[in-house]
């Protein structure tokens, strides 16, 4: 599904990553690690925000050949988002609903189930770090996506949204999307099965548990 | 901590206002005979000194630079990467006005330099009054930012939350509109001083030429000082893109729809010049067109090249005093329809082939 080929991401003289191969396949993958290993760096290149050396595919779709393409197959939230402070919640999705072709009551769907739709009149710059956190879940799940890059997805929420998280996860895993997540928080692997774990050690990418929870 | 100050507050101020300190320069020792700066300048201060409205204008100019200077301030305070200025809070009164005062005398030193030749003008020339309204006014600008700063340092947590964000324009906010927003909610002073300067750059070269009349290359001229004025607009954008719409990039937006959002952008800021230009004109097509491409097309060439600069903005500078008087000479060789040209294509070629080549996050 997703295979990172002769990889190496530098930041000035400073090397984060350099790997031969990886691959993942169908499924719910856990990259774990503290911080600084590399892991919000390689979500980044995956998700066509950082530019690197070699190749990154999705079932076959390159992304430095295709990259509109490849992005409508990919939905990222960032550990820490970024949004301007003086739009509001719904002017935010809405932009998202219309970029990643969503449906109306997908958005109504996902907002309720955040219990963010109370606030979505509200201006970004009044969010507090949970709530913003959740809206960039909610954008992260608009629209239809093979992969989905989570970086940190549960830090900031609180314990009832990562209940909500887990399950939705599970939900869209169990249809076919596969699923990227980095916490250096354990996971509730009970709650979330997960396929893999992997780990940056030495700017590799190593399996530590390789079909942990195969249910 | 004045080193820390004078590091990432007066030299970023200075970074970001290049272009403005690069017309003024311009306006005070380029417009006349290199044998005559001297006399050329003696006589702005003497006209200034002479007429209470001159002295008025001196002081309007003054409190323009003083309120950009503090709203500047204001700004990267509000960002994360400052909050360390606010550990300033915790010193005495004394020593943070202090602090103070010496920072803004960084900041205010281009005003100081003229209150110094205005004083030495004034004395020499027996304008008393004058010079009493100068001292006067330099000081209480002076004293007024650094107790101004103090008290919102000090006494800030006690702000009552804005009137002005909750009666704002209650208008859906489209995603290309972000950044005029952004410029409008965030960088409001910026914008207002940016449109009073490029106002008075175009009626100001169009009234140093008026008797060669509505001549194509006078009214470009006039155009290039109000596109150079925006440039730090320019930065200011690329900013607001670059740690607000990061999030953009993982999306699946086409190029050509990235340059279309940044033309309808410059289109838009630049409605007052397209006025002004429309009726020096004298509503002649030609003339408009090749002037609407010259801006926007510039514009665009500003933002490329600051995106290959990686935001550096000291080579920016350096950029656009190159870039002033190469087109000065371009466009009185009469080749501005090519210079369009080649600043259009350069832009493209960057955004198709490049632009996902850099991510200015990692830079910063």
């Amino acid at each position: 599904m997703l295979s990172l080929t002769n990889i190496n991401k530098k930041y000035g003289s400073h090397e984060v990553l350099n790997f031969d191969e990886w691959k993942i396949g169908q499924g719910v993958h856990w990259l774990k690690g503290g911080n600084g290993t590399g892991k919000s760096t390689l979500f980044r290149i995956i998700s066509g925000q950082s530019p690197f050396r070699g190749e990154v595919e999705l079932n076959e779709i390159n992304l430095k050949k295709q990259p509109i393409l490849f992005r409508s197959k990919i939905s990222f939230a960032e550990a820490e988002p970024q949004y301007p402070l003086f739009i509001k919640g719904k002017e935010l999705i809405e932009f998202y609903q219309e970029t990643r072709k969503s449906e109306k009551k997908e958005v109504e769907y996902l907002t309720d189930y955040f219990e963010m739709t109370a606030f979505l009149d509200n201006k970004i710059g009044g969010y507090s770090s949970g709530m913003l956190k959740k809206l960039s879940l909610i954008c992260a799940f608009l629209g239809k996506a093979d992969l989905y890059i989570l970086d940190e997805p549960l830090i900031t929420i609180d314990a009832t949204s990562s209940e909500k998280l887990y399950y939705l996860i599970k939900t869209k895993a169990s249809k076919g999307n596969s699923f990227l997540i980095s916490s250096h928080q354990e996971i509730n692997q009970v709650k979330l099965p997960l396929n893999t774990v992997f780990q940056i050690i030495d700017k590799q990418i190593v399996a530590t548990h390789a079909e942990v929870t195969n249910q | 901590m004045l080193k820390l100050l004078i590091n990432s507050l007066s030299k970023e101020f200075y970074k970001q206002h290049a272009g403005l300190f690069l017309i003024g320069f311009y306006i005070l020792f380029g417009m006349v005979d290199s044998s005559q700066p001297i006399v050329y300048q003696q006589s702005l201060l003497l006209i200034s000194l002479s007429s209470p409205l001159g002295m008025v204008l001196v002081f309007i100019s003054w409190f323009l630079y003083g309120g950009k200077a503090h709203f500047f301030i204001s700004q990267r305070l509000k960002l994360h990467q400052y909050n360390f200025i606010k550990e300033t809070g915790s010193l005495k009164r004394n020593t943070q006005l202090k602090l103070w005062l010496k920072l803004y005398s960084v900041i205010l030193l281009p005003i100081f330099i003229y209150v110094i030749l205005l004083i030495i003008i004034g004395l020499k020339f027996k304008y008393y009054n004058s010079v009493i309204s100068i001292i006067v006014v330099f000081l209480t600008l002076f004293l007024g930012l650094a107790w101004l700063r103090f008290h919102s340092i000090t006494f800030g947590f006690l702000k009552q939350e804005s009137r002005w964000l909750n009666i704002s324009l209650k208008i859906k906010k489209p995603f290309f509109s972000w950044p005029i927003f952004y410029l409008f909610t965030e960088q409001l002073l910026m914008l207002f001083v940016c449109k009073i300067i490029s106002a008075i750059l175009f009626k100001g070269v169009l009234w140093m030429f008026a008797d060669v009349g509505n001549d194509i290359k006078v009214l470009l001229t006039a155009l290039l000082a109000s596109v150079i004025c925006h440039s730090i607009l320019v930065v200011n954008l690329l900013k607001f893109e670059t740690e607000q719409l990061s999030f953009c990039r993982s999306l699946p937006i086409k190029t050509s729809n990235k340059i279309w959002n940044w033309l309808l952008i410059f289109t838009i800021i630049l409605i007052p010049e397209w006025v002004f230009f429309t009726i020096a004109a004298n509503y002649n097509l030609y003339i408009i067109a090749s002037g609407y491409s010259f801006g926007l097309s510039a514009l665009l060439f500003f933002i490329t090249i600051l995106f290959m600069m990686k935001l550096n903005t000291s080579s920016y500078l350096k950029f656009l005093l190159f870039f002033f008087f190469i087109v000065l000479y371009i466009i009185l060789g009469n080749y501005y329809i090519q210079l369009t040209v080649l600043m259009i294509s350069y832009s493209l070629l960057f955004y198709i082939f490049w632009f996902n080549k850099i991510d200015l996050r990692e830079v910063k």
